[in-house]
């Protein structure tokens, strides 16, 4: 009893400080006391209309004309939040801010679900919830920041790998869901993503364990995938992929490693323009970078790649990430597999950069792994809590650097010119 | 009667089946029946006139680097470029076919045959090392030996096709992963054959692929040492393969000496090999391109599903012959599954690092991977990453070869050897590409043939042609219907004039060229005369019919003479009187 009290106890507290840490790092990193909550962060800006059209057509009634495929729970709460606040700014900013809060908690949930410690865990979801793809997509496409559910496709992979029951009793009814979640955001792509993953964690399941069930509830899954993408489409007007677009809008590997935010560092600052002013087809991809942290995570999941199967220090776990992040990399790198598909089969997906929130999670889940790994082998707890201070200080200078310094160049310009927008009404007067 | 053979007698009836089956490879492809063997496989004034300069030179020097037959009136010097000198092993087998044939042409047409017949037999001796077994060993060596980078590669970057050392590079990887007694400095080191073959194989590697090759293999290595590092926990392990990193660096620093001498001499033209960050994205190896076909076969629906990619993709551009033919297809998704398995029989064990080893390439070579890294970090000069396919191809045939050995000892090995024969025959049938002859009109090299004799004939001996339009040499790109390199022609097809062209840019010849060519016709005529030439030659293809009816107007009235017009109108010449 007494074990049970202190297990909610801690998860209380680990709660607490995820929420305060969290708080902490966003009100410093977007400079939130400069922030007017009523003029939405990105206005007029590429394909940030996409907020605004929602929330037009909920004034004028007309939200039915909005594809359902395109990302449903980010239109119903957009929704509530509009009939909460009835203002345009309030309903895009606030939704986007409980977002990233939704992202940490559910991150954390699912790695506290992984057996990770508490400490480790907060780490990776302040690192997740504050990835720069977040801000990217809220300023070109805003539905695809609601990222939320992205940990449930890597805990979706763990399910599959090592459940070893996978349809009996309960266990089939949360991966439903989880599915169904993950499906009802990112416009599709998110659900396309989850299902490459689920079937590459299959495929290792089985060749790994001969064990056939693996594979067949990655097929069962994909299949629920795939009926409630139809049923989401119905109405709609198929797309036909551009080829072009696919490749345009790849992954880059090299964005991996370019930061969205220099912290000042002259050097740094140089690095991100001269790139960017040299490298070709920079869109929405520059949010691919991965943080300090993700980036850890990657170079530990490529290193992963060249170790041997005989290896016992390495955790299946881990071993199985970076396996699924090859798939994902392979799917989403510019002329990959993604572009191959548009070829064959002409899906409307096209923007396959979006793979990289998907590989920053594992990368960053597989950072909470080293993380509980260094720690459970230090003995001295000097030398812990001087690791757990240098972790801290690292997870916070990556998410700094991780918040784009186009935000605050966006919210600067927006607050100039969504007044004067309203003014001419060009945002059908909707305050 | 049961006849038994020792093992060298299996394996040389194994070459002479390769020797056989890449000459009727040959025949059936570029249908040597209809092939004129004194006009060059290619001519069409792109990359391939420069290898045509380099048998030219061989004619009747040992050094390729110098000439005095190019860049006149001052000769041209080539050290300016460091790829120049990092092919040696295929300018020494071009030397030898030049001398044995006596002619350059031919000399060069039977060097490029040559390379198809020493691809498939050390691919085969590398795959005997490897434990495949002797069938599969014939026939991916000969899979090797027609890839489809190899076949669309010899009509302009020879230096490329020529990939012969690339089983080489992943054997020396692989011994150096599984073998603690490669580099070994100790008292077995010189009982230890294999060192002697490593040693033999770093001089060879690095001095074939115009630097590319020997980068990529460095890269690989890395990528061993790592792997190597990680299996055994000893700094040792990856030390050795850093050795083989260090000899390549060194095999390539000896060839860059008379770059290096001739720069502190005469200083570094940084025009002349210039290289922007943004080639490394350009020409960028694509994943979609390892598995999409250039040859239909006859077959409609690939043959759309090609023209949809190759006509709305970006960038697409030499990097379409990444294909790696359906065998290297079937190798590389097969590999990629071995890297989920896990099992410690040798074949696999040595399938997962093959496994590695190719991953690790698409790492390097897709666009913006590691080598947009390297360009933008490092050194730009290396942009082709598309061209690391062939590693990839190579790599994925080498890993179905050995997989379809681990499943003859498995199972029946007659139904094993029938299934792998009828697979592996299909897939050198799907990805060839049957030409039937030269690739363009032998007219044409006939013309321009006529045409140089011509005006060799007209002058005397060794004297100096001005060549017209001025052009940049390197990377001067076509002008108007003039190919990039057309001007080389009048070099490839007179034996002792000198012509203006070819001289590097920025460097004295090629500042002559430009600011003769730039002077008013008349005062031009009257400089060239003053300096010794003996008339102009224009390649017409390069002007608007205006622009060269009024430069053909002024040098008939200027230097009185009659023009000399080619066959097929392409080029004329002016004789100073």
């Amino acid at each position: 009893m007494n074990g049970s009290k202190h297990a909610v106890k801690k998860e209380v507290i680990g709660a607490v400080c995820l929420m305060g840490f969290f708080t902490v790092l966003l009100i410093v990193s977007i400079r939130m006391w400069r922030l007017d909550m009523s003029i939405p962060f990105f206005y007029g800006f590429e394909g940030s209309q996409e907020g605004f059209n929602i929330v037009s057509a909920i004034c004028d009634g007309s939200i039915g004309t909005i594809p359902m495929e395109y990302s449903p729970l980010y239109v119903w709460e957009l929704r509530v939040m509009y009939a909460v606040t009835g203002s345009v700014g309030y309903a895009l900013n606030w939704s986007f801010l409980i977002n990233l809060c939704i992202t940490a908690a559910v991150t954390y949930v699912v790695l506290k679900k992984l057996k990770v410690s508490v400490f480790a865990s907060i780490m990776a979801a302040v690192s997740f919830a504050l990835l720069p793809y977040g801000f990217v997509q809220e300023s070109y496409y805003s539905g695809m920041s609601m990222c939320c559910f992205i940990p449930l496709s890597v805990w979706l992979c763990m399910w599959i790998f090592e459940e070893q029951k996978p349809f009996s009793g309960k266990n089939i009814i949360i991966p439903i869901v989880f599915v169904a979640l993950i499906g009802l955001t990112g416009g599709g792509y998110y659900l396309f993503f989850t299902c490459i993953m689920i079937l590459t964690a299959g495929v290792s399941a089985l060749l790994k364990t001969k064990r056939m069930n693996a594979l067949w509830s990655g097929l069962a899954l994909t299949g629920e995938a795939v009926i409630l993408q139809i049923i989401l489409s119905i109405g709609h007007t198929y797309i036909q992929g551009d080829i072009e677009k696919s490749e345009v809008l790849g992954l880059k590997l090299f964005q991996f490693f370019v930061p969205t935010n220099s912290l000042k560092l002259g050097m740094i600052e140089e690095y991100m323009q001269d790139y960017n002013a040299k490298s070709m087809y920079i869109n929405e991809n520059v949010g691919s970078y991965l943080g300090i942290i993700g980036i850890i995570g990657f170079i530990v999941l490529v290193l992963t790649l060249l170790v041997g199967m005989n290896n016992k220090n390495t955790s299946e776990r881990v071993r199985m990430y970076s396996e699924v992040m090859l798939v994902l990399i392979f799917v989403g790198e510019m002329g990959g597999i993604g572009t191959l598909l548009v070829v064959l089969t002409g899906t409307r997906l096209v923007a396959f950069n979006r793979v990289s929130v998907f590989i920053a999670c594992l990368c960053i889940f597989a950072v909470a792994f080293l993380i509980d790994s260094i720690m459970s082998r230090i003995s001295k707890k000097l030398v812990l809590v001087v690791f757990a201070v240098a972790v801290t200080g690292l997870t916070a200078v990556s998410v700094m650097s991780q918040v784009p310094q186009s935000f605050y160049t966006y919210t600067e310009k927006s607050a100039v010119e969504y007044p004067k927008a309203i003014e001419t009404a060009q945002v059908g007067g909707v305050r | 009667m049961k006849i038994k053979l020792k093992n060298w007698q299996y394996d040389c009836i194994c070459i002479a089946v390769i020797l056989a089956a890449v000459t009727i490879m040959l025949s059936w492809i570029y249908s040597w029946g209809k092939i004129d063997m004194g006009a060059p496989f290619y001519y069409g004034g792109g990359d391939e006139m420069s290898g045509l300069v380099n048998a030219k030179v061989f004619e009747t020097s040992g050094n390729n680097l110098e000439t005095d037959r190019l860049g006149a009136p001052f000769g041209t010097a080539y050290y300016d470029f460091p790829a120049s000198l990092m092919h040696n092993f295929d300018l020494l087998t071009l030397k030898i076919c030049v001398k044995l044939s006596g002619d350059a042409v031919t000399g060069n047409n039977i060097n490029i045959y040559l390379m198809f017949y020493l691809s498939a037999i050390i691919s085969f001796f590398v795959m005997k090392e490897l434990k495949v077994k002797r069938l599969p060993a014939v026939l991916g060596s000969i899979a090797f030996a027609f890839t489809p980078f190899v076949q669309s590669r010899i009509t302009g970057h020879t230096q490329l096709a020529e990939c012969y050392f690339i089983p080489l590079s992943i054997l020396l990887c692989v011994w150096l992963y599984e073998r603690d007694d490669i580099f070994c400095f100790n008292k077995q080191f010189f009982k230890n054959p294999r060192n002697y073959f490593a040693i033999l194989f770093i001089i060879l590697i690095g001095n074939n692929g115009i630097a590319y090759y020997p980068f990529f293999t460095c890269y690989l290595l890395v990528v061993t040492a790592v792997a190597k590092w990680i299996k055994t926990r000893r700094l040792s392990g990856g030390l050795k393969c850093i050795m083989a990193v260090a000899g390549i660096g060194l095999m390539l620093v000896i060839n860059m000496l008379p770059y290096i001498f001739y720069v502190r001499e005469n200083g570094s033209v940084e025009a002349a090999v210039r290289q922007p960050l943004i080639h490394a994205e350009t020409y960028g190896m694509k994943i979609t391109q390892l598995f999409m076909p250039m040859n239909a076969s006859g077959n409609t629906y690939v043959a759309d599903i090609m023209n949809r990619y190759n006509s709305n993709a970006p960038l697409v551009n030499e990097n379409v012959t990444s294909y790696i033919g359906i065998i290297g297809v079937v190798g590389f998704v097969l590999l990629l599954l071995v890297l989920l398995v896990k099992s410690q029989r040798e074949r696999l064990v040595r399938l997962r690092f093959l496994s590695q080893l190719n991953i690790f390439m698409v790492f390097l070579a897709a666009g913006n991977g590691i080598g947009t890294m390297f360009s933008y970090f490092v050194s730009p000069m290396i942009r082709g990453y598309n061209r690391a396919s062939v590693f990839i191809a190579y790599i994925s045939i080498l890993g179905i070869c050995l997989f379809l050995s681990e499943l003859a000892e498995r199972y029946n090995r007659y139904v094993v050897a029938g299934v792998s024969t009828a697979f592996m025959v299909f897939g050198i049938w799907e990805q060839s590409m049957p030409i039937g002859g030269q690739l363009y009109n032998v007219s044409k090299y006939y013309s321009d043939k006529e045409f140089f004799e011509t005006m060799e004939n007209s002058v005397e001996k060794e004297s100096m042609i001005f060549t017209l339009p001025y052009h940049i040499y390197p990377e001067g790109g076509s002008k108007n219907d003039m190919p990039q390199d057309a001007l080389f022609a009048g070099m490839i097809l007179t034996d002792t004039l000198k012509f203006s062209y070819g001289g590097v840019v920025g460097r004295q010849p090629d500042i002559y060229c430009a600011e003769t060519a730039a002077m008013p016709v008349k005062d031009m005529v009257k400089k060239l005369k003053e300096d010794g030439f003996a008339g102009i030659y224009i390649d017409r293809r390069a002007y608007t019919e205006d622009d060269l009816n009024t430069l053909e107007n002024q040098l008939s009235q200027i230097t009185g003479s009659n023009i000399i017009v080619s066959k097929n109108g392409d080029l004329s010449f002016f004789k100073f009187k």
